[in-house]
């Protein structure tokens, strides 16, 4: 078979790098206005801008020096420290005012959704007790049993994952996107970028992530404990040789405990070949707000709420990692409980500041 | 001391010596000069012209480290901001990734004087403004990846104290940057960072680590037309191919059936380290059979042993899936090019062709020509036809 002719297309090349929707010029324009709580350079587990859910457009129709006023409902934001008159971290937040005449237009639309949801859920809790899943809780897994939790097939499963980078707060010049790919696979890509904003506040710029947000009728945390029995985090994906950073979620119920997640990186190899990256949960080591404690305790995933990966390696340049599935998978020869040292410190001591 | 060394340390002193003659209305000692006598000098020198002063062509380590001894012997006080402006210029002097630049820098604290004393110099924060300096020091370090060492956890133990604020810093950092140094299990650090390594050493480590197969050979090849090339063509000097496949892609290859479509693909982007490299793929569409990850137990299927022979045998004697042959593709062989076009691929799969004769029956398409440079998880458009290519044409 020789020169098989193949059609010419008429089209133009469409650019699949397209620019990202969120012009980081005007981020950077717009004047923040009031009360900004202090943030720490790189705290990666902020949430992203209240109102913003994965690849919406930020409203271009904001005049310059205006500030986007936060919705009443619909916007997803985990409140800071309520120490602060501004709970939530975002400007504005504690001079908002809202109408009664806003209530009665979203308020019913948003009960009705939070309702079916909840509708859902009851449903789904059915009563009776399957086998399979009563090994799983009991600690019945047999070796190289894995679950893939997490996939990027549909719409939904995308919404679930929002995405945030430190343009988002108008800390930096970083922009990030989550998007599907042909392949039922979804790819996390961006640009990195460590230039520092002038404003005489921040001093290291340069992060990127997605973070789960799922959550259950009206609200309601949702925990992986289904996982608590499995002793490895399987994440199926593609990288491109960057080290990114896994995070497992739990903040509890105090202020105190709402920066509490576990770390570790996620080393890409890059290229065309799909990466199983199996990383023990005894591996993690804990840090508050991105930062490694110094007392150190495993991840207990009875309180894990959520899952994030964050790139900030100082490397400034685009960076892509397609995700196919995050799951689990037991190891029955993984014995190990920490990798890290754990101790008491003596009653009168002050060093595990 | 080198004669290197005495020249930017005389023409450094030269620059910087300036700003310290002058006459301070506070300290107890005058430094003696003539310069010191004209009226411009009696102005109050800012400290951050001792890097500033130096010109951009003498930035070099050298430099950097004679301005810190000229500090520590001329000056007893303003060690902190003096710190700070030498922070600002760490990059630009290039010593931003040594230990030895951060060793001198918090050097020039005062050892023992500002080591707590007492209970509530160890409740408060002593020395505050030295203390937070210190802990940007480290924050830089940090930063540049720079790994501590015990010598520098003793400079700053005996600056501070053993237990204190800027000493838990580096505590902390001699505890965890060791622990995750080499937590990336697929590249050898030592081989990569602090080398100078050419373009084609650093594509050959980029290869292997993104290569999956154990037994991937990694070649260099050297292109160039030789003796007859004109000489204008001293450009091609530079040409090379770095290019690598396993046994196991050869045995797939020569499976592949007469006129399969094989696209090699490119360039896409990996990092190693820091570096960003662009390679080249060469995939065939992927196996007829499904790709199974995830096999099915349920109760009764575990337990079930009924055809525990023929499950046996077929296990044994059936062909597995190997890494190659992914869900939507199948990947041939990866290769980095000096020049990433579509003639220095056709070049490739020439050299490919050696040792896989088959490949000359198959459809080849080549789209490199393309600009832009992707990374893998973006798919390539079919669309600029003129730069499709049939192997068997050329």
């Amino acid at each position: 078979v020789q020169g098989r002719s193949v059609p010419m297309a008429a089209c133009a090349a469409a650019s699949l790098l397209h620019s990202s929707t969120r012009s980081l010029v005007g981020a950077a324009r717009t004047t923040a206005a009031v009360g900004r709580v202090q943030r720490r350079g790189a705290a990666d587990n902020a949430p992203t801008r209240q109102g913003k859910q994965h690849n919406e457009v930020v409203s271009s129709e904001l005049k310059e020096g205006a500030v986007e006023k936060p919705k009443l409902f619909g916007g997803f934001c985990v409140p800071v420290n309520i120490a602060f008159p501004n709970k939530k971290g975002v400007p504005g937040w504690e001079d908002r005012e809202h109408d009664v005449k806003e209530v009665m237009k979203e308020g019913p639309a948003m009960l009705k959704k939070e309702f079916e949801k909840l509708g859902r859920e009851l449903s789904s809790m059915d009563g009776s007790v399957e086998k399979t899943d009563i090994l799983e809780t009991l600690g019945g897994l047999k070796d190289d049993e894995a679950r893939a939790e997490f996939r990027f097939h549909t719409p939904e499963d995308l919404s679930l994952w929002h995405t945030g980078c430190d343009s988002d707060w108008k800390e930096g010049f970083s922009s990030a996107r989550f998007e599907p790919t042909d392949r039922g696979t979804a790819v996390f890509s961006g640009t990195l970028s460590s230039a520092i904003m002038k404003d005489g506040r921040v001093e290291r710029a340069g992060w990127a992530s997605i973070k789960l947000e799922d959550k259950a009728a009206f609200n309601r945390r949702k925990y992986l404990s289904q996982w608590n029995n499995y002793s490895h985090l399987m994440i199926k994906c593609r990288g491109d040789g960057r080290s990114y950073k896994v995070m497992l979620h739990s903040p509890l119920a105090l202020d105190m405990t709402w920066g509490d997640s576990y770390s570790f990186p996620l080393h890409t190899h890059g290229g065309p070949y799909w990466q199983y990256e199996r990383i023990p949960f005894s591996k993690f080591f804990h840090t508050v707000s991105g930062r490694i404690q110094d007392r150190q305790q495993s991840v207990s995933l009875t309180d894990v709420s959520s899952v994030s990966i964050v790139l900030m390696d100082r490397l400034d340049g685009p960076f892509a990692l397609e995700l196919d599935w995050i799951g689990v998978v037991h190891d029955r020869s993984h014995i190990e409980e920490t990798a890290y040292e754990t101790y008491t410190l003596p009653l009168w001591n002050t060093h595990g500041i | 001391i080198s004669i290197q060394l005495m020249k930017t340390v005389v023409s450094t002193f030269g620059a910087v010596y300036r700003s310290y003659c002058q006459p301070r209305t506070i300290s107890t000692c005058r430094f003696v000069s003539a310069q010191s006598s004209r009226p411009e000098e009696t102005r109050l020198a800012h400290i951050e012209r001792q890097f500033d002063a130096v010109p951009k062509e003498e930035r070099s380590r050298e430099a950097f480290h004679a301005a810190i001894v000229l500090f520590k012997e001329r000056r007893s006080r303003q060690h902190v901001e003096f710190i700070h402006s030498a922070l600002k210029y760490i990059k630009e002097f290039g010593v931003h990734k040594e230990l030895d630049t951060y060793k001198a820098l918090l050097n020039i604290f005062p050892k023992g004087k500002m080591i707590p004393q007492n209970t509530f110099q160890r409740i408060m924060l002593h020395y505050p403004q030295q203390q937070n300096c210190c802990v940007k020091v480290l924050d830089e370090m940090e930063w540049h990846g720079v790994q501590p060492d015990k010598e520098i956890h003793d400079i700053v133990v005996n600056a501070f104290g053993e237990w204190n604020f800027a000493t838990k810093k580096i505590k902390r950092m001699v505890y965890w940057m060791p622990k995750l140094k080499y937590s990336n299990k697929y590249i050898d650090r030592r081989q990569i960072e602090g080398k100078k390594l050419t373009a084609a050493e650093l594509s050959g480590h980029a290869l292997k680590m993104m290569a999956r197969d154990p037994a991937t050979t990694i070649d260099f090849v050297k292109l160039g037309d030789g003796p007859s090339s004109s000489s204008t063509d001293a450009h091609l000097e530079d040409d090379w191919i770095v290019s690598a496949q396993s046994v196991q892609q050869r045995r797939i290859l020569a499976g592949l059936k007469e006129g399969t479509k094989i696209t090699v693909d490119g360039p896409f982007r990996v990092y190693i380290m820091e570096h960003p490299i662009q390679y080249v793929k060469m995939t065939s569409p992927p196996l007829d059979k499904p790709f199974e990850e995830f096999e099915k137990h349920d109760m009764v299927g575990r337990e079930d042993f009924s055809d525990w022979f023929s499950e046996w045998t077929r296990e044994r004697s059936g062909r597995g899936r190997s890494v190659h042959e992914q869900r939507n593709e199948t990947v041939l062989a990866m290769s980095v090019l000096s020049k990433n076009d579509n003639l220095s691929a056709e070049k490739w799969i020439r050299y490919l062709q050696k040792t896989s004769p088959s490949l000359e029956k198959m459809m080849v398409h080549i789209r490199i020509d393309k600009g832009d440079e992707m990374f893998d998880t973006e798919k390539k458009e079919d669309v600029n036809k003129e730069e499709v290519h049939a192997a068997n044409t050329v």
